[in-house]
């Protein structure tokens, strides 16, 4: 009961700060401090994806959006990052953890300088997604999956 | 009604033919330097490995339908198309067939029935299939309403289910393209994707392999225009993107008709997708010949590549002759 509520105050910012649709920084897992007694995980809140353009999506994301998103286990988000001048093309997206799966992008042709990405949502969990350009520009985002 | 469909393919895509050089026969390349340097890539996509069997259906007996979407491409036939893509589609694949068609055998040595994460098929199971004759099945313009200017995938898909009740089609070794008229933007198109492919259920309770096809030529230079230099191979630039997005999605439903339950990568990647827009190098993008007549196309990947490395290639003659 002490550790939840310990972290609601971490998750309390979270929500303002994606309910203000200001671009939230990604925000990590509670630490959990190791004991006997596991407690129940507390997910960060979220925000819901913007609308797919892609058949069996839950939703997609660009390089225009930040912050943390939720994605419901067992289905698929798309990504699609476009660059914002020629050669400053967005490097493949990497996915920390395990909670997301990447899957076939192949089910369309992604147009010149786009760089698209589809993962599932697998288990219960955050993960954070990240890209970056030759420029120097990283984008970043936290995807929160939930059953 | 079928049968003419095909006839009045086949004339027009000999009419397109005859617009373009002669060029031996094969998939010979012709014209491989890009001309579009905007965010193309210099070498193929190296991360996610060779392609490995998912378990589910390849095609292996490939035949292709396009079905003209809306009173806007014309009532009785089709009139408005500005940039003559339906000549050129039905041009494409009326020549990727036999002998001369290096280019898609590249990807009949990919197979099914065999374990899961079959990455060489061999001799084993039951390979892509590679047309004898024009893979081209039959064509209808659906002109009984104007399509959505922007249609949504469950319309897209409904569309699909319609052509194949018209031409009494079903299953993974069919694969329905439904061609959106100029103008007509579905979500997504030009920013998000060129085109897509996806399967969904035939009216009889089958598989249906079908395709979105936007108005590519819509798109310019984000879905192809003009990405490899002509030459003197005949190829209008400004079409490109017309063959480079079609024979992508062609060959991923070969290869994967029920996505991802084909063949895919680490990564979820399909062929087309570790080939794209590749300028220069190995597997660059070029103008081919497919029997006669000359295509811009994107490579596609090759799993026994460099002695089974993997890579992307425009010609396939064999394992041990492919680039």
């Amino acid at each position: 009961m002490n550790r939840a509520l310990g972290v609601l105050p971490l998750a309390a910012i979270v929500l303002l700060a994606a309910c203000s649709g200001a671009a939230a920084p990604a925000a990590a897992p509670a630490a959990s401090p190791a004991t006997a007694n596991p407690s129940p995980t507390v997910l960060p809140a979220c925000a819901k994806l913007p609308d797919p353009v892609l058949p069996h999506s839950a939703g997609e994301l660009t390089e225009q959006q930040h912050g943390v998103y939720c994605l419901p286990r067992g289905q698929r988000l798309d990504i699609f990052l476009t660059a914002a001048k020629s050669a400053d093309v967005w490097t493949p997206v990497q996915a920390t953890g395990s909670v997301l799966a990447p899957t076939s992008t192949g089910v369309m042709t992604a147009p010149l300088g786009v760089t698209p990405a589809m993962f599932v949502g697998t288990a219960d969990g955050t993960s954070q997604l990240t890209s970056t350009a030759p420029s120097g520009a990283r984008w970043t985002v936290t995807v929160v999956v939930k059953g | 009604m079928l049968r003419s469909a095909l006839v009045a393919g086949a004339a027009t895509a000999l009419a397109v033919a005859g617009l373009a050089i002669a060029s031996p026969a094969g998939a010979s390349e012709l014209a491989p330097h890009h001309m579009n340097p905007h965010a193309a890539k210099t070498a193929a996509t190296a991360t996610g490995g060779n392609l490995a069997y998912g378990g589910g259906n390849v095609v292996t007996a490939p035949t292709v339908y396009y079905v003209y979407w809306g009173n806007q491409w014309g009532t009785s036939s089709v009139t408005n198309d500005p940039s003559g893509e339906v000549a050129l589609q039905q041009s494409f694949f009326s020549h990727a067939y036999g002998s001369g068609d290096t280019f898609f055998t590249s990807q009949t040595q990919y197979c099914q029935g065999v374990a899961t994460g079959t990455t060489q098929c061999g001799t084993s199971g039951t390979h892509v299939g590679h047309p004898a004759s024009s893979p081209l099945g039959g064509t209808w313009l659906d002109s009984s309403a104007k399509a959505p200017s922007r249609p949504s995938t469950a319309q897209i898909a409904a569309e699909a289910v319609k052509a194949a009740t018209h031409f009494g089609i079903s299953g993974d070794n069919v694969q329905v393209v439904v061609d959106l008229p100029h103008g007509v933007v579905p979500s997504g198109f030009k920013t998000q994707y060129c085109a897509w492919h996806d399967h969904t259920t035939a009216s009889n309770g089958a598989d249906l392999p079908y395709t979105n096809m936007p108005y590519i030529t819509d798109a310019g230079s984000g879905c192809g225009a003009n990405f490899v230099a002509t030459g003197s191979s005949g190829v209008n630039g400004a079409d490109e993107g017309i063959t480079i997005v079609g024979g992508h999605e062609y060959a991923e439903t070969l290869t994967d008709p029920a996505p991802s339950s084909g063949w895919v990568d680490s990564t979820g990647a399909e062929t087309g997708d570790k080939c794209a827009w590749i300028s220069s190098g190995q597997g660059a993008s070029s103008i081919i010949g497919l029997n006669g007549a000359n295509f811009a196309v994107q490579s596609l990947w090759s799993n026994n590549f460099n002695s089974n490395a993997g890579g992307c290639v425009t010609s396939y003659t064999s394992a041990t002759n492919q680039h």
